[in-house]
């Protein structure tokens, strides 16, 4: 093979390589930066310790989850036992949903779709989800 | 004059060859390297995404166990003329494995994978656990409380030890 030739090749070979890097470096991070699955999952862990701690409160209580996270481009729902979060944009994407357990007798309900407050109100054993008052 | 171009034309073969041969051995170890700073690179993220997920044990713990003492559900003292609940006080008539597992119930079969519990109530020497404890203890949780008996109140220490998920 000519000498020229391969060293030629070998330029084109390691350039390719190293944009590819770049590229791919460059695709996970900027995936993880806008990675939507981090907010979901950190407002269902939320969303799941504000359930379990008001559980603990005796008597009626209202939460507010603290207004600088955006919730509304989500749709939420706490069923009974369960948290789970979808993404209003893109539905068929996974959902998060996080579990817990609730003392008999205990309910947790709501769906909230697209609101820019999130309450949690407890009233005797029920435990509701809605847009704040 | 032949023989002489032929042994030059050779050598500049051989030349390229070695060339070649040296390209090779080092995109080797380039590629080896590459693979491995991609692999870490990766890793870095991940981690980093679980750190930003990440709630601490401690302070789940702490949350669910919150309510063996406050709710009157659980084990807390209620008034039965007010009504009122007394958070902080554990009413012994209450203290029963029922009444636990009425409080906090993990799934029958898999409920190892979550938080499990153990109340020992120290002075009276009275344990309590909950339906998938193993006594695999992650850590304790200290409380001071009151304990409602027939006869009044008493000062007692609650030991909660922790079980996560096995």
């Amino acid at each position: 093979m000519n000498k020229k030739a391969t060293s030629v090749l070998f330029i084109v070979f390691e350039i390719i390589i190293v944009v590819t890097i770049i590229g791919l470096s460059l695709f996970f991070a900027k995936n993880l930066g806008e990675s939507e699955t981090i907010a979901k999952t950190n407002l269902a862990n939320n969303l799941k310790m504000m359930v379990e701690t008001l559980v603990a409160v005796p008597g009626s209580a209202v939460a507010e989850y603290p207004s600088p996270n955006n919730v509304s481009k989500y749709k939420i729902m706490l069923n009974s036992g369960q948290v789970e979060i979808f993404e209003k944009a893109k539905p068929e994407v996974k959902s998060i949903d996080r579990k817990f357990f609730l003392p008999q007798g205990y309910l947790t309900v709501g769906k909230l779709d697209g609101e820019k407050s999130l309450c949690l109100l407890k009233e005797k054993k029920t435990i509701t989800l809605d847009k704040c008052p | 004059m032949k023989k002489k171009n032929k042994f030059f034309l050779n050598f500049i073969g051989r030349k390229a060859q070695f060339n070649f041969a040296r390209k090779t051995i080092y995109w080797t170890i380039a590629g080896v390297i590459i693979t491995m700073v991609v692999f870490a690179y990766v890793l870095i993220l991940s981690s980093y995404a679980g750190r930003l997920t990440f709630v601490p044990n401690q302070l789940r713990g702490e949350l669910i166990s919150l309510r063996f003492t406050n709710t009157a559900e659980c084990f807390a003292y209620q008034d039965t003329v007010t009504g009122r609940v007394y958070p902080g006080t554990i009413d012994l008539a209450k203290f029963s494995e029922e009444r636990l597992n009425n409080c906090y119930f993990t799934d029958p079969q898999k409920g190892y994978e979550d938080y499990n519990f153990e109340l020992v109530l120290q002075n009276l020497d009275q344990k309590l656990a909950t339906n998938k404890y193993y006594h695999k203890v992650s850590f304790t949780i200290f409380k001071e409380i009151l304990v409602k008996k027939e006869d009044g109140f008493e000062n007692e220490h609650l030991i909660i030890y922790v079980q996560e998920e096995i």
